[in-house]
């Protein structure tokens, strides 16, 4: 609406709201009641009708509030008697837990009867030798460490650090068999029984049992074993080539004559890389699978992949000419791992920025659900951390809305506008995750608010819910709350709900209610993926620059003997997350490749003829036409330099990067390389490189890495599958 | 002694229009002047041990107004229950300042009757509105209420000179708002 039309709206509404007809007689009356005496104006001040119903409602009271016994005693009596039931509830709780820690010497924590008695999980306290642990672990080392590595690779998608075996805990023993029975691994287990077995608490086991079932149900993890390398099940790994990788941790040489290239779904998580460096500052050394070489590329990428550039206008008279909605990186040099014949290749498919743009004015009321499954996962972290970023989108006649829910609603701050960034920062960070869930009462009461919020025809309002997406309500609280959303929306309020959750199956009714709400139902997992949702959802401008997105990398037979992929090892969480969660390039986001392969030449010479190693192919779907699209980059053999001198300063940052992976996944190929080398490697990249804030974080993160001292012996691996 | 059933429906039938006359005029909205008068019975009812203590002292002294001379129900009562209404109708204007609780179902905009369409009371609840908060309270609890000078000023803290300045303050203000409502 132009300023014109909103002058004349204004007029318009001026109009109609004072074009009120006083009741006939309302003018009479009011002369008579300024003239009354004082009884007579308090007899007018006592004229309110009551209600019909009241009454009813009030005599039922009796029978509805029930007062214990003890509520009638005197409040000082009511506080000692409280005391002294602390007092002996406390004491009994610390009697039993010393007798309970005594009895984990040389008693199984988990079940271990008929069939589920595979899984005998023992630890003792921190403080037990080691000598004693192994002996009690023994008999089912391999079972334990299954558990502990299924355990620590689904913490470490979720962004949570454990403690490793040796210093295990009864609470992480539990969360590993927990781990194990809400997975694939051990389909023969009873999770009914094993959830009994473990947990005291009814819902806690209902909890379990509900999501070993989802996992269960999900699309298979485990067979074909190796399901995330090769373009689908059209390159399995062989036997031996699986065993190469459960033995190892990484994958193995694969010849490419018998398979000449890879494709993947894209990984954009970075998380990795705040785990390891969480864990180093506290002085611990991280389980090999909570190392993601892909991960701790693509967060280190602002080093060595280029944003899109704009391509030169032909003509000066030509109009300025449009960003691509990608840029692919390709780096190559001499690998620093396995040998002088390798060569080290790094790929970087990074997204166009897109800047803030003009919108219309907009009211975002964010709903948050802080109940206590927020906690898993890291959900509310990430919650926290991405809306906080939400404020650069703000301009002037925007404001922003904060609810929280768990089993009520509150809300935490209202209409904060571009210059109330520190509250809005502050108020994110005093959300806390506790308590039981219900949406309902946190979506009306965001619907509410925004409804409420003061109104001119340019503001826009929307709601945005972030859920764990757990709800299970009967079809009457469904059908209310799509009422609720239905009035919204005709008052101008819409309605988009984004599940926090990679795993768990939605109920259908979700759907319903944004389609209700005329909004937008989306899952998201990682970083990148909730901010453009949010942003998608603030400022309505799409945030995905390319839809569907996958990678392939092909090497020719004639000139490449063989070719390993680094990182993108199977976990049960990533794999989890690639099947269910979408592959979208979002904009600023970057996802990473790194191989090694073995050239048949091993040497470049001047003079050779130049020829193509590898070419690497974006594809996407093209969401006008439904088409998919293909942009292919070659990599030829002139590119591959023999010496990290002769390497450009992009690429010797990327390859320290993926070999500090790999070093700290103790990673056969990378024996002889220790953190010590890396970091001198590192001091030697010159400026302007060295000097950036995020280069520096890097240098420092392998040095305190470096003092930790890795030793083989430190060797954290499960034994996979 | 405690309240029985018995005693807390006379209670209820004695008390709980005036009550909900405050609350209505306190808090300007049907539906909340209910719910805040459901809750204050129900704490009665909660606290019902501590009734026979605090309802039935005799009241202070000074309590010799006017009002006294033609008693219908309790007035220890009344002023008991009228403590519990204010706290839960300060209770409610505090956490309506934070916190917006849904627990029952979405309102849906459901016609009903409007109980207050005769009489003068949305023009006094306008002229009430703008009445400052100190002598709307007191005229309230005094002439809708029916609380004696001395109670009202028992339960807000202040001198009876005061509550009797305020309640005569507030008459003249309403009957000014009045005034300027029949001039516009």
């Amino acid at each position: 609406m132009n300023e014109r039309s909103a002058d004349e709206f204004d007029a318009w509404l001026k109009r109609e709201l004072c074009d009120v007809r006083a009741p006939e007689g309302l003018r009479a009356r009011l002369e008579r009641i300024a003239d009354l005496d004082d009884a007579n104006l308090d007899r007018e001040l006592r004229n309110v009708a009551i209600p019909t119903g009241l009454m009813l409602r009030l005599h039922a009271i009796p029978g509805r509030v029930v007062v214990r016994r003890w509520q009638r005693l005197p409040t000082p009596v009511r506080l000692a008697l409280a005391a002294s039931l602390l007092l002996i509830f406390g004491g009994a709780w610390l009697f039993a837990a010393m007798l309970s820690t005594a009895e984990l010497y040389g008693r199984t924590i988990a079940g271990h009867d008929d069939a589920d008695s595979e899984l005998i999980v023992q630890f003792g306290p921190a403080d037990v030798a080691s000598q004693s642990v192994s002996a009690m672990v023994e008999p089912d080392a391999a079972m334990v460490n299954t558990a502990i590595s299924i355990a620590a690779a689904k913490q470490t998608a979720e962004g949570i650090a454990i403690q490793p075996p040796l210093d295990a805990t009864r609470s992480t023993a539990r969360s590993a068999a927990l781990a194990t029975v809400a997975s694939r691994r051990r389909p023969e287990l009873n999770p009914t029984r094993f959830a009994a077995a473990l947990l005291a608490d009814p819902i806690e086991q209902a909890l379990l049992v509900q999501r070993a079932r989802a996992v269960r149900s999900a699309p298979n993890i485990f067979t074909p074993a190796p399901l995330p390398f090769g373009p689908g099940a059209d390159l399995p790994l062989t036997q031996a080539e699986d065993g190469f990788l459960a033995r190892a941790g990484v994958f193995p040489p694969l010849s490419a004559a018998g398979r000449p290239g890879t494709s993947l779904g894209l990984n954009f998580g970075v998380g990795s890389y705040d785990v390891l460096r969480d864990l180093i500052r506290q002085g611990q050394l991280p389980m090999a699978d909570q190392v993601r070489t892909e991960e701790l590329l693509a967060a280190l990428s602002p080093l060595w992949v280029g944003a899109p550039a704009a391509p030169k206008p032909k003509q000066p008279t030509d109009p300025p000419p449009s960003v691509p909605a990608f840029n692919l990186t390709i780096l190559g040099g001499p690998s620093p791992l396995s040998g002088p014949e390798q060569r080290l290749i790094v790929v970087g498919l990074r997204g166009r920025d897109l800047p803030p743009v003009g919108h219309r004015p907009t009211h975002l009321t964010v709903v948050v659900d802080t109940s206590a499954a927020m906690a898993v996962a890291g959900r509310l972290a990430l919650a926290q951390r991405e809306l906080a970023t939400l404020t650069r989108q703000l301009q002037a006649g925007d404001q922003l809305t904060l609810v929280r829910f768990a089993d009520s609603a509150q809300v935490v701050v209202e209409g904060l506008g571009p210059k109330d960034v520190p509250a809005w920062k502050a108020a994110l960070a005093s959300l806390r995750a506790e308590g039981s869930s219900e949406p309902a009462t946190g979506i009306a009461a965001g619907l509410a608010v925004a409804r409420s919020s003061k109104v001119t025809p340019q503001i826009v309002r929307r709601v945005v819910v972030l859920t764990h997406g757990g709800a299970t309500w009967d079809d009457a609280t469904w059908q209310r709350l799509q009422l609720l959303v239905e009035t919204a929306r005709k008052d101008g309020v819409t309605l988009d709900v984004i599940p926090l959750a990679p795993v768990e199956p939605l109920d259908a009714n979700w759907q319903r209610l944004v389609q209700v709400g005329d909004g937008r139902l989306t899952r998201a997992v990682h970083p990148a993926q909730l901010q453009g949702q949010l942003v998608e959802a603030f400022a309505r401008r799409p945030q995905v620059v390319l839809p569907e997105a996958r990678l392939t990398v092909s090497f020719p037979a004639n000139q490449v003997t063989s070719y390993r992929l680094l990182g993108h090892e199977p976990s049960p969480a990533a794999v989890v997350q690639a099947s269910l969660v979408d592959s979208h390039l979002y904009a600023g986001h970057t996802t990473s490749l790194a191989f090694e392969i073995r050239p048949t030449v091993a040497v470049t010479a001047p003079g050779m003829p130049d020829v193509e190693v590898a070419t690497v192919t974006v594809e996407w779907t093209n969401r006008a036409t439904g088409e998919r699209v293909k942009s292919s980059r070659r990599l030829m053999r002139s590119q591959l330099k023999n010496t990290l001198a002769e390497s450009g300063v992009a690429w010797q940052t990327a390859a320290l990067v993926a070999s500090t992976a790999e070093v700290l996944r103790r990673s056969p190929f990378a024996e002889k390389l220790t953190l010590a080398d890396i970091a001198q490697g590192l001091q030697h990249i010159p400026a302007p490189q060295a000097e950036r804030p995020e280069f520096r974080d890097f240098l420092r993160f392998v040095e305190q890495a470096d003092e930790l001292h890795l030793q083989p012996n430190n060797l954290r691996r499960a034994p996979g599958r | 002694m405690s309240l029985t059933r018995a005693e807390f429906s006379r209670l209820v039938a004695d008390h709980s229009e005036a009550l909900y006359r405050v609350a209505f005029r306190m808090m300007g909205h049907a539906h909340e002047a209910e719910d805040v008068v459901q809750e204050t019975f129900r704490s009665a009812w909660t606290s019902r041990e501590r009734f026979a203590s605090q309802s039935h002292e005799s009241p202070e002294s000074g309590a010799s107004d006017a009002e006294w001379s033609t008693p219908n129900f309790d007035r220890s009562e009344r002023a008991w229950l009228v403590a519990i209404l204010r706290r839960r109708i300060t209770d409610r204007w505090r956490r309506r300042q934070h916190e917006v609780t849904i627990t029952d179902a979405p309102d849906q905009g459901v016609e009903s009757p409007d109980p207050f369409d005769s009489g003068y009371t949305d023009e006094m609840q306008q002229a009430l509105s703008r009445l400052p908060a100190e002598l709307r309270e007191s005229l309230l609890l005094v002439v809708v209420g029916e609380l004696t000078h001395q109670e009202a000023a028992d339960l807000l803290k202040v001198p009876i000179g005061t509550v009797l300045s305020r309640v005569s303050r507030a008459r003249s203000r309403l009957r000014e708002q009045l005034k300027g409502q029949v001039s516009k």
